[in-house]
């Protein structure tokens, strides 16, 4: 019994870091935080520019002012941006119910596989009824594939972690199979990559026609917005937001016209907003919003309260998946009108960073993939690997930002030891 | 009979070589599960490993040194993850996510200059005497070194766990860590000292593909294996030998379809046809994780084995309270 | 004053704060060599934060420790233990997929490297012998009773060579038999050398066994007491700061219908085994049964059992004549049925939403609170100030997160909920544990309000001073088998505690 006792082990003494929860967080604090985040991680993300022998100032003026520097470059960015944004919204929605789909690559893939089928099935059609055929395919497409790691995880307990994971690497070897094989351009001499999509099966780019739609679209949504104001809301915090909300989306959306005519940008960014929007209201507003934010902060306790998780479990995998298969309908159908082999640089798992770096909001996810966008673009000034840098910056950007969401939460106390 | 058996001795010994860098990154995430961390940045070390023993061979024309720098470039990138699951309690699946997207992007930036460069590896030294018992000598005993290191490493890693002090303290912290500080042990330091070990044998795994199985560097050359070990873990209910016979499973997978796409297929039916071809045939080893990962839950649910009870979850004694 | 050196344990000046709150407020404690000394106070006097400053398991802000007259610094368990302390908590620290000799030899320094678990067995065989705790080294700790744990903890802090045993409320696991038999086990360790000390919430328990009593309240040293010199009315005063009253004020019960009918139930644990055996018991309108049994015994699985959250492998439930069994929770909470969980923040609220938000948890699919699919923001914030108006809960607004809500308040909350749905039948776990004495009083009050409003109720407690004053009747379960129904009037508690134990009443004909 006495041996048992014996020495104690060398201690590690010194100065220890301690974590206290917050009762109450200063009002500016969540906002400073990314800007903080942000700020650290470009500080950081100088190291290995370094060794590779890049002046990391003029590497990031040179990023800056090829993402935002000039029109082009902003419709450029926002073409990043699109897939970032539809991909992360799915990827938020998920991972609110605490249901970790990494799977939005695969789903990307799908999704424009889906949306070719329809396209390639009916390619004489005219585009006010084939795109949103092709909406409802890259949809279906990517919801059936997020579908798969759903329903292991609802009715098997299967990690949908690793299952949706490896569902990326099936689905983008199926979309190489079928640009090599059964749907490969037969004039492409050989060049894995399908045949180009019929006019009417392409997203349209923004052009000043659309101000009379923009206008009459105001028109009704500030109509239905008065009556929701006078007649349903009593909360004048509520009232507020709303005005507030409206005059945004009124400036920018005739702003953006005006700005990104004749550029590049496609109705993909509408489709995007409007896909934050449903989401938003979705989430905050309905009771099956209510349910996921009820199951991601506490399965048991929804369970308890009459809750399906199985049919949420599955439900927001088909969702999520298929607002990823959206993103892959409008990569083919606005930007690259055809199927490459490998046509998505990884948006799907920048998704991931995106939807975290936007607190698992939808309208943050938009901020976000803005920006992240501009990364993307961005980083196509640094010669060598550019793609590999924009990810490893959004990484660095990530890091920083858990560290500092701990600001957040605990006050940091740092205890000299004895 | 002949030709069958040899070819069964072929697919076996390619599945070991093929198995071995995978093995590696497993045993690490053994380690670091049994710790209480889930790291899912496996995939992101893994490259990280493969870049640093490319590039540390190169400069030192010593393939050992290039498999020391890679474990010790998996444990640097492991110290992230840990300092933000352990010291501040971040939520681990991000966490180990973004680890593995900044190691292919950190890999791919500064590999650049490597691609297809050629590079020292480790030759096959096949182990005299123990080569030449039949069968089994060719199928175990005529690798390269990364291969036998593995087999010591499995039985010793199983000792470590079940049969030592420090890996009852490894098993208790991942099961209670509050029982286990109560008791003295240092819950923050073991963990940390596991996910580094973990780390590093996935740089290590890396190190076994870019200088023994596929030499060379290619960005993203681990293809999804890191995520593949993550899988097998837990198929192999956290027991090594279990991750070992799933390793090795998937080496011998990923080598009959590389065998398979050289069979003629004039004469097979259409169906046949696309099911053999290259692309079907690459999605085998990925179906095949999910496959084996919905038996694994069927036996967890039967035989009531589970992971570390406390698995993915911070730990602190203060708020123990509330 | 005495000589400083006859304390095995001097506290001094002990003071510690948690954000928000003072746990302990310049704190004096001292124990002498050899005695068993209680540390008595409400749920939240501070009691578990100053014993686990002693453990080396939380620093204290200020103050200063001496262990056997000499100036100790505890800075973390290890040092406690190479003090010669050991502390059993109240929640048993071991490791449920270990064995018993694994979990006693965690964290010693020896062996060295190589485990020899059989010659730790052999020891611990040895040294169970010699303190009369029956023990399989070899078992695991998920096979063992609740009862044969608390031996390992006891047998752990030994093997350690504890002279000093702290013991977090060691008898809220056991049956009053078993708690004999602990304070049995205790008196022959200090007669053997070694110091008790042991946390208490129990009058009674305290007065026959301490020697001495320290009373904690609010975080200070109420006063230090002679336990031959004290009463249990005293006691009582100066833990809660006025006369208590030890029964509450209740109505004759006017029993209606049948609410609830059991017949025959069997259900399974988490861990495949039999948890409920048979169970049969009706509940009628305005009559409130309580079940009594040491935590453990089929509880639990009983009340999941009801509201269609644990399958039932067996048996027959009726709410008001309707079939429920293996209903899901929506359906069987469709009939009327409430439900206040054990486990408050596990499973009865969504700490992380807000007041409003939990407030609707169980209501947010129906009008008026959903319209088609549609949440109404004002229908929920008036829902929400209704009920906290009505049940004062006590919060700095609706829209708080309850996370930042007091255990009595959220408790509060759920009762709201649940008594503002009108059930014919509330299922009620545990309701007031953990709470300190004004938010135990509000809670009981509101049940009786529900049962003299009609409603029936379940009651599931551990505390049989509880069930005694609120029940009408009380059923005993025991291995998931009801021992007995007695009417409360009637029911004398060392009855209770036999059948408790598993011992049938005498009623029943015996065997």
């Amino acid at each position: 019994m006495e041996s048992s006792r014996g020495r104690a082990l060398p201690r590690l003494r010194g100065f220890s870091i301690r974590l206290e929860p917050r009762l109450d967080v200063p009002r500016w604090l969540p906002y400073a935080v990314p800007v903080a985040s942000l700020i650290v991680a470009l500080i950081l993300g100088m190291i290995p520019m370094m060794m590779q022998g890049i002046n990391p100032l003029t590497g990031y003026r040179d990023m800056f002012l090829l993402a935002f520097g000039s029109a082009y470059g902003i419709s450029e960015t926002i073409m990043k941006a699109i897939p970032l944004m539809l991909t992360g919204l799915g990827v938020a929605l998920a991972f609110r119910m605490l249901v970790w789909n990494i799977g939005a690559e695969g789903q990307l893939y799908m999704g424009a596989f889906g949306a070719c089928l329809v396209a390639y099935t009916w390619p004489d059609t005219p585009g006010w009824v084939l795109l949103p055929l092709m909406i409802v395919g890259g949809f279906i497409g990517g919801a059936l594939w997020g579908a798969i790691p759903g329903a292991l995880l609802a009715f098997l307990g299967v990690s949908e972690i690793i299952t949706s994971l490896m569902l990326n690497y099936i689905a983008i070897q199926w979309i190489s199979f079928l640009v090599i094989g059964p749907w490969q351009d037969p004039t492409s001499l050989g060049f894995p990559r399908t045949t180009r999509l019929s006019g009417g099966a392409t997203l349209p780019p923004i052009t000043e026609a659309w101000y009379l739609p923009t206008v009459v679209f105001l028109a009704i949504a500030g109509v239905v917005l008065l009556y929701w104001i006078v007649r349903r809301t009593s909360d004048s915090r509520e009232k507020i937001k709303l005005i507030v909300g409206y005059a945004v989306l009124a400036i920018l959306s005739v702003g953006s016209i005006w700005f990104l005519s004749g550029l590049r940008v496609h109705l993909g960014l509408v489709l995007s907003l409007a896909a934050a929007a449903v989401l938003s209201v979705l989430l905050s507003r309905t009771r099956w919003g209510y349910e996921v934010r009820v199951i991601g902060e506490n399965a048991r306790a929804a369970r308890y309260a009459g809750m399906s998780l199985k049919r949420n479990i599955i439900l927001v995998m088909m969702i999520s998946g298929g607002l990823a298969g959206l993103a892959g309908m409008s990569e083919i159908a606005g930007n690259l009108h055809l199927i490459k082999r490998v046509f998505s640089p990884g948006y799907g798992y920048t998704a991931i960073i995106v939807a975290w770096l936007a607190r698992l909001n939808p309208w943050g996810v938009i901020l976000v993939s803005l920006l992240l966008g501009g990364l993307y673009r961005g980083s196509d000034a640094i010669p060598g690997a550019p793609k590999a840098l924009g990810m490893m910056l959004q990484a660095v950007i990530f890091f920083v930002l858990i560290g500092g969401e701990v600001l957040v939460r605990y006050r940091v106390r740092l205890d000299r030891g004895t | 009979m002949a030709d069958f058996s040899f070819l069964v001795i072929i697919v076996l010994s390619a599945g070991i070589a093929a198995g071995t860098p995978i093995l590696y990154a497993a045993l690490g995430e053994i380690f670091t599960e049994r710790s209480g961390i889930l790291n899912l940045g496996v995939e992101g070390m893994m490259l990280i490993g493969a870049l640093a023993g490319i590039v540390a061979s190169l400069a030192t024309d010593s393939v050992w040194i290039g498999a020391l720098a890679a474990m010790a470039a998996g444990g640097l990138l492991s110290l992230i993850h840990a300092f933000i699951s352990i010291t501040l309690r971040g939520d681990q699946v991000v966490s180990g996510l973004a680890l593995t997207i900044f190691g292919a992007g950190l890999s791919a930036f500064l590999g650049f200059p490597y691609v297809n460069v050629p590079a020292p590896k480790f030759a096959t030294l096949p182990v005299p005497l123990l080569e030449r018992i039949p069968i089994i000598g060719p199928i175990f005993f005529q690798h390269d070194v990364t291969v036998y290191v593995a087999f010591m490493l499995l039985p010793a890693a199983w000792f470590w766990i079940n049969r030592t002090r420090p890996g009852l303290h490894l098993r208790a912290v991942g099961e209670n860590p509050a029982a286990a500080d109560a008791l003295g042990v240092n819950v923050v330091l073991t963990r940390y000292t596991y996910t580094v070990v973990g780390g590093a044998l996935c740089g290590l795994g890396g190190a076994a593909l870019s200088l023994a199985y596929t030499p060379g560097w290619i960005e993203n050359m681990t293809t999804g294996w890191g995520w593949i070990a993550v899988g097998l873990v837990i198929f192999a209910a956290w027991n090594p030998w279990r991750a070992a016979f799933g390793a090795y499973l998937f080496g011998a997978i990923s080598r009959v379809v590389f065998d398979v796409q050289m069979l003629p297929t004039a004469g097979l039916p259409q169906i046949m046809k696309i099911l053999l071809s290259p692309e079907f045939l690459r999605m085998m080893p990925y179906a095949a994780v999910i496959v084996i990962l919905i038996f694994a839950s069927r036996e967890a649910v039967r035989q009531r084995v589970g992971a570390p009870a406390a698995l993915g979850q911070p730990y602190t004694r203060e708020e123990a309270e509330a | 004053m005495e000589d400083t050196s006859s304390f095995a344990i001097r506290m001094e000046g002990i003071t510690k704060r948690f954000p928000g709150v003072v746990a302990n407020n310049s704190i004096d404690f001292a124990v002498r060599q050899g005695e068993i000394h209680a540390l008595l106070g409400e749920n939240g006097a501070g009691k578990t934060t100053l014993m686990k400053i002693l453990a080396g398991l939380y620093q204290p802000d200020e103050g200063q420790i001496w262990i056997d007259g000499r100036a100790a610094s505890v800075h973390s368990p290890r040092d406690a233990i190479d003090l010669g302390i050991g502390m059993i908590h109240q929640h048993f620290m071991l490791v449920e997929s270990h064995t018993v000799a694994e979990n006693i030899i965690l964290g010693l320094d020896v062996p060295r490297f190589v485990l020899n678990l059989e010659k730790v067995e052999r020891e611990i065989a040895k040294l169970a012998d010699q303190y009369h705790l029956l023990v399989d080294p070899g078992a695991r700790i998920w096979q063992l009773s609740v009862g044969e744990q608390q031996r390992i903890e006891i047998l752990k802090a030994l093997y350690r060579g504890a002279r000093i045993l702290v013991m977090d409320e060691p008898t809220a696991v056991l049956t009053p038999q078993e708690a004999k038999q602990l304070f049995n086990t205790l008196r022959s360790m200090v007669a053997e050398g070694h110091t008790v000390v042991f946390i208490s919430h129990k009058l009674g328990e305290v007065m026959s066994v301490a020697d001495r009593i320290t009373v904690l309240r609010r975080g200070e040293v109420e006063a230090t007491v002679q336990a031959s010199e004290t009463s249990r009315q005293d006691l009582a005063r100066m833990m809660v700061g006025r006369e208590v009253l030890f029964r509450v004020g209740k109505r004759e019960s006017e029993p209606g219908d049948v609410v609830l009918e059991i017949d025959g139930l069997g259900a399974l644990n988490d861990k495949g085994l039999e948890a409920l055996r048979d169970v049969s018991l009706t509940v009628r309108h305005g009559e409130i049964l309580g079940v009594a049994g040491v935590a453990g015994n089929g509880q639990r699985e009983l009340a999941e059992a009801i509201v269609g959250l644990r399958p039932v492998t067996r048996g027959q439930i009726r709410v008001d004549g309707e079939g429920v069994t293996n209903r899901t929770p929506r359906e069987v909470m469709d009939r009327g049925v409430a439900y206040i969980p054990a486990d408050r923040i596990g499973s009865g609220l969504v700490v992380n939403l807000s007041v409003a938000e939990n407030l609707i948890l169980k209501c947010y699919r129906d009008p008026p609170i959903c319209n088609w699919f549609f949440l109404d923001g004002d229908a929920i914030s008036g829902h929400a100030q209704e009920l906290v108006r009505a049940y004062d809960v006590m919060t700095p607004g609706i829209e708080t997160r309850t996370r930042l809500l007091s255990g009595g308040n959220l408790q509060k909350l759920i009762l709201a909920r649940e008594i503002s749905s009108k059930p014919a039948l509330m299922v009620s776990v545990y309701p007031t544990r953990g709470l300190d004495v004004g938010a135990t009083e509000a809670v009981r009050r509101l049940l009786l309000e529900q049962r003299d409003a009609g409603g029936g109720i379940l009651l599931i407690s551990e505390d049989l001073d509880e069930l005694l004053s609120m029940s009408d009747r009380i059923a005993v379960l025991y291995e998931g088998r009801i021992m007995g129904i007695v009417e409360s009037q009637e029911a004398r508690v060392e009855a209770l505690g036999l059948m408790m134990a598993g011992t049938a009443p005498e009623e029943d004909g015996g065997e």
